[in-house]
């Protein structure tokens, strides 16, 4: 009897002692220029954020930011947040997200350019404060760069271990006339991330990002 | 490459004459070596043949032991299982006759002082009431006094009918209370006869009951005794119901593991509120790692309970405890049963919660008005019963789980040894197929050098055909010779036998 007691106490010990927090965590940043007056950027930004809500899992890290602007700072980010261990707690946390997220998307107003590196470069401080596993930084934008000197666009940024999403759907790339100058950009933006060592995937709909996280195997219900 | 062909066809001016002179050389030289290579293949065949044999021998003897030694385990399974019959018949016969005993003096004290009783009433009954005087004639003799209408007389007349009637009055009264006593007598022996008949029929029972046990135990023993004296019978009956029993437990079973599939759904996720959803052991989530553990430790639970209450024997280590211990093992499996049920009915009252906010969480993503009608208490009472049931459930898995294992010996043995003659039979015939090579290719050999034995037959070499006529050459030969050798190599004559 007793040592069937020992036994137990023992594998009960065993199973306590080997638990550990995961470190392949993901991390979401998501950047995005979005117009309150653009019903097609703002469906595809929700359903966007619906997508990551859906998917990622306690201790997952998530955070939204505007680069609608001339220069990024603190004051763009829309809402941040690292999900608890407790999947209670993260249903009422992605909630509140949601809910910034609404708020932001209401009032959001027209801005002719964006700061994508400005807004990478908070990402990538974001995320590796965050310890997240793998990271992904999401862009929703037309890429207008501001027209800002050539040496302050092609700052180095080192994105080793990062993957850098940008979403192609409807509202979120200028219409066909201008069409050679977003792949233009969207090649400038590449060559960008892959000398930092990131890599880059286009994809053209909400529905591929949610196979991108499934790939993970971390989307089990929270 | 092409030189040299062409240097051998260059040995004379005409290259057809020089293939033919080659051909010629080649036949000769495959002539004169024909018994040597007839020798070779023989040789090689012989071998081949011998090796595979060997082999077959040894995969039959394997064969043979795995059948005997499962033939045993199934005897000794069968066995056990009518010696735990009669054990078991035994034991509650032994306990019909303890209680029995205990309460005889206690029923036949009841039996005496009923019978006593009866025979006290009895007897107080048996004092019939005194019959009532005859006044009728005294009566019509008083009647038939004459009176003149003398007052007197008639006063005397009526005074004599009068305490005539008194009388009369005063019998009759008497004679009924005495036959109302003597019913009320009667009336209380019955009772006492239905329960002294109620005692004895329960008594006949009891009585009965055990004879139908001795009788039970005695086929029993019959049949045992028949199983010692025929082991083939035995076999068969063994091997036929440890068939039977291993289709039926994988079946419940599969049912069982079908209960720790849901139990283990059931608690995982709300498991994942305690440890934390992002922890991990190894690749697999903390959550579904304990709540897969918790299932087996039910399974384990539920195979010390089913060991301690004596259903399945598979440790013969808590077989071997005393009654005591495995009393106080029994309630403290049942208690850990007990505790487990509770804590999952918990957990699936939490799992309940946990769907109904992640449901309003995809409603309020997708933008949907959450429906404010009031939540019923089924589903909740259904998740919980379902909770607090399933650890049983798993428990009950290990009597099939038990039956699986053990006539999964006596299945795995017979296919193993199904195996074995399979192998054995294949070498068999792998070494008649090589036997049959052998001779196919010595045939072949002279179906190309025939122009050479046609030759040969043609201008007549007697003498060798005389020679290899007294002593058969060829296969045949070697064949012959090589079987005389081996069975004088092999004394055991397990060659002889797989043959």
């Amino acid at each position: 009897m007793k040592r069937m007691l020992a036994l137990g106490l023992a594998a009960v010990l065993a199973v306590a002692g080997c638990s550990s927090v995961e470190d392949r965590s993901v991390g979401v940043y998501v950047l995005l220029t979005v117009d309150a007056r653009k019903s097609a950027e703002i469906d595809t930004a929700r359903k966007v954020v619906g997508v990551l809500l859906q998917a990622l899992a306690p201790a997952d890290t998530l955070a939204a930011a505007s680069i609608g602007t001339v220069a990024f700072s603190d004051a763009n980010l829309i809402a941040t947040v690292n999900f608890d261990q407790r999947p209670s707690v993260v249903n009422a946390q992605k909630k509140v997200f949601r809910d910034r997220f609404d708020r932001f998307v209401r009032n959001a107003g027209d801005s002719a350019y964006s700061d994508i590196t400005g807004g990478m470069l908070h990402a990538i401080e974001t995320l590796n404060r965050s310890g997240s596993g793998r990271k992904i930084i999401l862009i929703l934008s037309d890429l207008t760069q501001l027209p800002t000197s050539a040496a302050a666009r092609e700052l180095p940024v080192q994105m080793t271990g990062f993957n850098v999403v940008i979403l192609r759907a409807d509202g979120l790339q200028p219409e066909s006339r201008d069409m050679k100058l977003f792949l233009r950009r969207l090649k400038a933006l590449r060559r960008k991330i892959e000398s930092g060592s990131g890599r880059c995937h286009v994809i053209d709909s909400p529905q591929q990002l949610e196979d991108l996280l499934k790939a993970d195997k971390r989307t089990e219900p929270a | 490459m092409m030189a040299f062909i062409e240097m051998l066809m260059n040995i004379t001016p005409y290259p057809v004459l020089s293939l033919l002179i080659w051909c010629a050389g080649l036949l000769l030289a495959l002539y004169l070596a024909r018994n040597y290579v007839h020798q070779l293949i023989g040789s090689i065949c012989r071998a081949v043949y011998n090796a595979l044999r060997l082999a077959a021998s040894e995969v039959r003897g394997a064969e043979k032991n795995l059948a005997r030694r499962n033939r045993e385990v199934l005897v000794a399974r069968g066995m056990e299982a009518i010696e735990r019959k009669v054990e078991r018949e035994l034991s509650q016969m032994n306990a019909a006759v303890v209680k029995n005993t205990e309460s005889y003096a206690a029923l036949h004290r009841r039996i005496s002082e009923t019978i006593a009783k009866i025979d006290d009433d009895h007897r107080d009954s048996i004092d019939v009431p005194s019959s009532l005087p005859n006044w009728k004639p005294v009566i019509e003799a008083i009647a038939k006094i004459e009176h003149p209408g003398d007052a007197l007389v008639t006063e005397m007349l009526s005074e004599i009918q009068r305490m005539l009637k008194e009388q009369h009055a005063i019998a009759i009264e008497g004679h009924r209370s005495a036959t109302r006593a003597r019913h009320r007598l009667l009336d209380k022996m019955l009772p006492r006869w239905t329960q002294t008949e109620k005692t004895l029929r329960s008594l006949e029972q009891s009585m009965a009951s055990l004879a139908g046990r001795a009788e039970k135990v005695d086929k029993t023993i019959q049949r045992y005794r028949q199983m010692q004296a025929d082991s083939d019978g035995a076999a068969r009956a063994f091997s036929s119901s440890a068939l039977t029993e291993f289709v039926t437990s994988a079946l419940f079973l599969a049912v069982a593991a079908g209960g720790a599939l849901i139990n283990f759904d059931l608690i995982a996720l709300p498991l994942s509120e305690i440890t934390g959803g992002g922890t991990t052991i190894g690749p697999y989530r903390t959550a579904k790692v304990i709540a897969f553990v918790i299932t087996a430790v039910q399974l384990s639970l539920g195979l010390l309970l089913m060991e301690s209450l004596r259903i399945t024997r598979l440790f013969s280590l808590i077989d071997s405890l005393d009654k005591r211990l495995l009393s106080r093992l029994t309630w403290f499996t049942l208690t850990l049963l007990v505790v487990f049920a509770g804590v999952e009915s918990s957990l699936a009252l939490l799992r309940h919660h946990m769907l109904a906010d992640l449901a309003l969480l995809k409603q309020a993503l997708a933008g949907i008005e959450p429906s404010g009608g009031p939540e019923s208490l089924a589903p909740v009472a259904a998740h919980m019963v379902m909770g607090f049931i399933l650890p049983f459930w798993i428990a009950l898995g290990a009597i099939p789980l038990a039956a699986f294992v053990s006539s999964a010996r006596a299945i795995l043995g017979n296919i193993g040894a199904a195996f074995l003659r399979l192998t054995a039979f294949s070498l068999r015939l792998l070494g008649q197929t090589s036997v049959s090579a052998g001779r196919l290719l010595t045939a072949a050999y002279d179906l190309i050098i025939f122009p050479t034995l046609w030759l040969e037959g043609l201008f007549g070499s007697r003498s060798r055909t005389t020679k290899q006529s007294a002593k058969p050459g060829g296969w045949n030969g070697l064949l012959k010779r090589s079987k005389k050798r081996l069975d004088n190599d092999d004394p055991s004559g397990q060659l002889k036998e797989s043959r």
